[in-house]
């Protein structure tokens, strides 16, 4: 592809991203609360899988422990409303912060562990948080649940679906914008040299520890705003969305929906979450049809739909013509 | 109180052992890391439901039927996850496994419904040493995992099968050159697997009655094959009577409400501490 | 890079379709649309058949014998997965696609705060199956629920367990997570009314399969009676590991141990002559009172009668809401109205369903049970239905009445214990 085609490609990538963008925005009065409800999970479950594959996807780093990061996000966010009345934009923002420190935490012990190993002190990492949000009931309230005060932001309130939906889209946007700068940044090329070889990343000057731990931290970030964000969902909160089943379901989104692409989080966030509202009329099959899906899926695409390298589309397009060429290799 | 503490851990330290037992031969023979253990325990449960409380057939028999089929869940497993994944990445192991378990999660519901059946297969009165009562499933569940175990440690050591599996656990191409037929060692294992799975399955159903969220128990087995060190036999199972006694200590003595807590807390600091496990070599 | 393009646009295009449809109110001249939300799917999904059926049995007879005023009740299912966000996605598609009446759903605790705090703000009535207390900690005028909360449930226990069983040292049991923490509350509450603290206060995790810690702890206090606030299972592993353990002591437990399976959980041994558990209908529930029901379960609904422990309480439950609900359209009239039927379910006053004590609803206090007999396993093993009704008769409930705030319920309950 030459130069020339390239940038116009570009542009056309980016003209139907604005497209869409302010389709739903100008469209939103007019959807009824329903698919509102439903798009604004779509647009939280985007800034958590675009936030994982930040570690997952180009750091190459297994964590299943996301849904903590969303609970600490979700329950931080309106405790610094509640107990130091600061506005909600603020508390937000310190709610990321300090999932982002839990993030840098469950990284120092990533540098020491690799793979199965790292699997593990995730998982060990998600279910403690778990644990703490349900057990210590003086500060989250426990299973008992969190009333979470309405948010304002420049003296509107943001209640009702169609403010929430606002909040999230404009949310999602600009964390998209800022994940796709991070990537094509010299810290996103540090993630993907890491990914691609520790020893190689190594050799040419990335100093693992401080970028291991920082793809941590930046992917908990993530998953800590969402959290704020989703605390205003419901109007209050209860510890049970943070277990290891969601962090798995998270997971799923960012490796079905393309590793290490921006598109592929979105496409991920996007059909795990409206596939579920398509699936009603087959509501007992849900489950089998999501995981048989899951599995097909990762077979024969495991970098995900829109991931990169030869287990993309692209690459699946040229696995068949070598299969039908050689007749297939192996049982 | 305090040997009552140890065999309350005991026991349940003998089911972790077992459920870490079956993931870490897996996993040193395949690679693979088996998130869908928990399931094949689940429906090792479900096949003792089939042949013992449907079927009626004489327990011995049903016995032997349970096993064949955990062992037959095995190897269909092994065509399906293992084989294609033998090169992948970690990360696609653990969602095609996480997917398997879902599948296989699902399929129960569909076919037996989401509720629970009772499974009391064995039936023995508690003894009482001293002061010390030990139930009856403490006995059989210990002796019997145990025996599974002392057995499988045998195998591995002794018997020429068992010295080919671990040597493609170490080095694939070196066990292949020395005549070792390696997808033939993949199917064994995998079976094999299958087969201790059904056997925890079935000593795990009379406490809990069988429903489809038993593999549940596998999540604490994986715990203890990882703070084991799942690069080894022993060590995985001496981690799984670790975490059994540990939960039960910590239970007792600093809080009801930690015990689970306990678990994780000691599964982060090992590994972090010694990040290949307590018995585990550093690669 | 076309064909990305392509499938994103498509996929949202897909999205967007069929969803920008209207429609119109949940009543005509023909039908009544009632929304159903229960947990179809996943874990929980052994709630969602009984939920369905119950309701169903009372809808197909009325809708047979011409409908309510002459409109037939039509019912949509969703499902919830017992999780809290996905009630409310099936409720607002309810509200909003189906555009229905008025919701009927249950029983998850996080499920039904939630969509208890939308149809406050839609103004839609919802009767849930539930016993989530946290629903009735703050009144909501659109929100009624059926079953006995945890916190009327553990309250009465611990009157059982005084009264009753003349237990002066009493242990605690309970789970982690809200049905438990309500019940563990409870129990310490109410204790204090007897001037009692618990000898042994232990907590587990749902899904727990060793007791073996908490056994030892209540050993230790050596009890008269153990209250317990568990799921089925769990209590039954409690009072199985604990006969094992050589614990000799009478167990008291919620709803959740009322079914006929437990003795092969816990095994006849355990049980004898020890197990006493809240029985909220008005006999046994597959007992000589509930005969005509059982009857009529088994031949609409034969695959889930033959499934362990069908019926159980929940269905009953939803054939109770079943009545109530066709009650108070009727009453409403002909020319029905959100307002009217709210109207009509407030005045219900010693309702007879046939299958639990009378049922009576106020506008101040919107939860219906308060009332409950008792069932306990004979020295045989033998279910044996207890024919006490226990009655809450204090002056205040765990229902906060208008203007109320939970910390105004709390204070009220704790200021009375203190005047002995």
């Amino acid at each position: 592809m030459t130069d020339a085609l390239r940038l116009r490609s570009r542009i056309l990538w980016h003209l139907a991203w604005l497209i869409l963008l302010a389709g739903l925005l100008l469209l939103a009065p007019k959807l009824d609360v329903y698919i509102l409800y439903v798009l604004t999970i779509v647009c939280l479950n985007v800034i958590l899988a675009t936030g994982l594959n930040l570690v997952t996807g180009y750091t190459g780093q297994i964590s299943l422990c996301h849904a903590g990061f969303l609970g600490i996000g979700a329950y931080a966010c309106p405790l610094f409303m509640i107990h130091c009345h600061l506005p909600y934009l603020l508390a937000l923002l310190l709610g990321g912060l300090v999932a982002g420190l839990a993030g840098l935490m469950v990284g120092v012990p990533a540098l020491r562990v690799r793979g199965l190993y790292l699997a593990m002190v995730t998982l060990g990492f998600g279910e403690i948080v778990f644990l703490v949000l349900h057990h210590w009931q003086g500060l989250t309230g426990g299973p008992l649940g969190l009333e979470v005060p309405a948010a304002t932001i420049g003296g509107l309130v943001i209640e009702g679906d169609l403010r929430l939906f606002y909040l999230f889209v404009i949310a999602a946007v600009v964390l998209i914008i800022i994940a796709r700068n991070l990537i094509d940044s010299k810290i996103g090329r540090a993630f993907r040299a890491i990914s691609h070889s520790e020893m190689a990343a190594q050799a040419s000057g990335v100093d693992l520890p401080t970028y291991k731990t920082l793809s941590f931290a930046l992917s908990a970030l993530y998953a800590g705003l969402a959290g704020g964000l989703y605390s205003q969902l419901l109007g209050y909160l209860s510890p049970d969305p943070f277990g290891l089943n969601e962090s798995i379901l998270y997971l799923t989104m960012v490796v079905v929906g393309g590793m290490g692409s921006v598109a592929g989080p979105v496409l991920g966030a996007s059909l795990l979450a409206l596939l579920p509202e398509f699936l009603r009329d087959f509501k007992e099959y849900q489950d089998f049809i999501l995981s048989a899906v899951l599995l097909v899926v990762i077979l024969f695409l495991p970098s995900g739909i829109f991931g990169l390298g030869r287990s993309g589309w692209a690459g699946l397009r040229g696995m068949i013509r070598e299969r039908g060429l050689t007749g297939g290799a192996g049982g | 109180m305090l040997i009552q503490n140890l065999i309350g851990g005991i026991q349940a330290g003998s089911l972790y052992a077992l459920v870490a037992l079956g993931l870490v031969i897996i996993y040193k023979a395949t690679e693979v890391l088996n998130f869908a253990y928990g399931e094949m325990v689940m429906l090792g449960a479900y096949f003792g439901l089939i042949f013992c409380a449907s079927l009626g057939l004489p327990l011995p028999l049903a016995f032997l039927l349970c096993l064949a089929s955990g062992a037959l869940l095995g190897v269909v497993l092994e065509k399906v996850i293992c084989r294609p994944l033998i090169k992948a990445s970690p990360m696609t192991m653990v969602i095609a496994t996480v997917a398997m378990m879902g599948i296989l999660k699902s399929l129960v519901r569909l076919v037996w419904g989401p509720g629970y059946y009772p499974l009391p297969i064995f039936s023995i009165n508690p003894i009482k040493i001293f002061s010390i009562s030990i139930s009856g499933n403490t006995l059989y569940t210990t002796l019997i995992s145990v025996m599974f175990m002392a057995v499988a440690f045998a195998f591995f050591q002794f018997t020429k099968l068992g010295k080919g599996m671990r040597a493609t656990s170490e080095n694939q191409t070196a066990a292949a050159l020395m005549g070792v037929r390696v997808p033939w060692i993949f199917t064994l294992t995998w079976g094999l697997a299958g087969l201790l799975a059904a056997v925890t399955g079935l000593l795990i159903a009379p406490i809990t009655a069988v429903s489809p969220d038993m593999g549940n128990v596998a999540i604490k087995g994986f715990a203890a094959g990882v703070m084991g060190g799942f690069e080894s036999v022993p060590g995985a199972i001496l981690g799984g009577f670790l975490l059994g006694v540990a939960e039960s200590l910590a239970g007792s003595y600093i809080s009801t409400a930690f015990k689970d807590v306990i678990a994780f807390l000691v599964l982060v600091a090992v590994l972090v501490i010694k990040p290949a496990g307590l018995f585990g070599v550093k690669e | 890079m076309a064909k990305k393009l392509c499938v994103l646009v498509v996929i949202f295009g897909l999205a967007l379709l069929p969803w920008a449809a209207q429609a119109e109110t949940g009543v005509t001249d023909k039908e009544i649309a009632i929304g159903f939300w229960a947990p179809m799917t996943g874990f929980a999904s052994y709630f969602g058949p009984s939920l369905k059926n119950g309701l169903q049995m009372v809808f197909d007879e009325v809708n047979a014998a011409g409908g309510v005023h002459g409109r037939k009740l039509v019912v949509t299912h969703e499902d919830d997965a017992c999780n809290a966000t996905k009630a409310v996605a099936a409720a607002k598609k309810l509200l909003v696609r189906d555009k229905v009446f008025m919701l009927f759903g249950g029983p998850c605790a996080h499920s039904v705060t939630a969509v208890s705090n939308l149809v406050e703000k839609e103004k839609v009535p919802f009767l849930m199956v539930s016993s989530a207390e946290e629903v009735v900690k703050t009144h909501h005028r659109y929100s009624f629920i059926v079953g006995m909360t945890t916190w009327t449930q553990s309250r009465l226990m611990v009157d059982f367990a005084v009264n009753e069983l003349k237990a002066k040292k009493i242990g605690v049991v309970y789970q982690t997570g809200t049905y438990g923490q309500g019940g563990g509350d409870g129990f310490l509450a109410r204790l204090k009314k007897y001037n009692l603290e618990p000898v042994a206060t232990v907590v587990h995790k749902i899904g727990d399969t060793d007791y073996n810690s908490q056994i030892l702890k209540l050993q230790e206090g050596k009890p008269d009676a153990v209250l317990v606030f568990s799921y089925t299972k769990e209590g039954a592993m409690i009072v199985r590991q604990a006969w094992e353990m050589g614990l000799r002591t009478k167990f008291v437990l919620s709803t959740t141990a009322n079914i006929p399976g437990v003795v092969d959980l816990a095994t006849k041994d355990a049980v004898a002559d020890r197990y006493y558990a809240i029985n909220l209908n008005s006999d046994l529930i597959d007992g000589p009172g509930l005969k005509a029901f059982n009857e009529q379960y088994a031949k609409k609904f034969p695959k889930d009668f033959a499934r362990p422990d069908f019926p159980n309480e929940r269905d009953s439950l939803s054939l109770l809401c079943g009545k109530l609900i066709v009650k108070a359209l009727t009453q409403a009239g002909k020319d029905l109205t959100r307002e009217k039927f709210i109207a009509a379910m407030e005045s219900t006053k010693d309702f007879e369903s046939g299958i639990f004590p009378p049922i009576t609803i106020t506008p101040e206090d919107h939860d219906a049970m308060k009332s409950t007999y008792w069932v306990y396993f004979n020295d045989k093993g033998e279910r044996i239905f207890v024919n006490k009704l226990y009655k809450w008769n204090e002056p205040f409930s765990g229902s906060a009445k208008p203007g109320q705030t939970p910390e105004d319920v709390l204070n009220k309950e704790l200021e009375s214990y203190k005047k002995k």
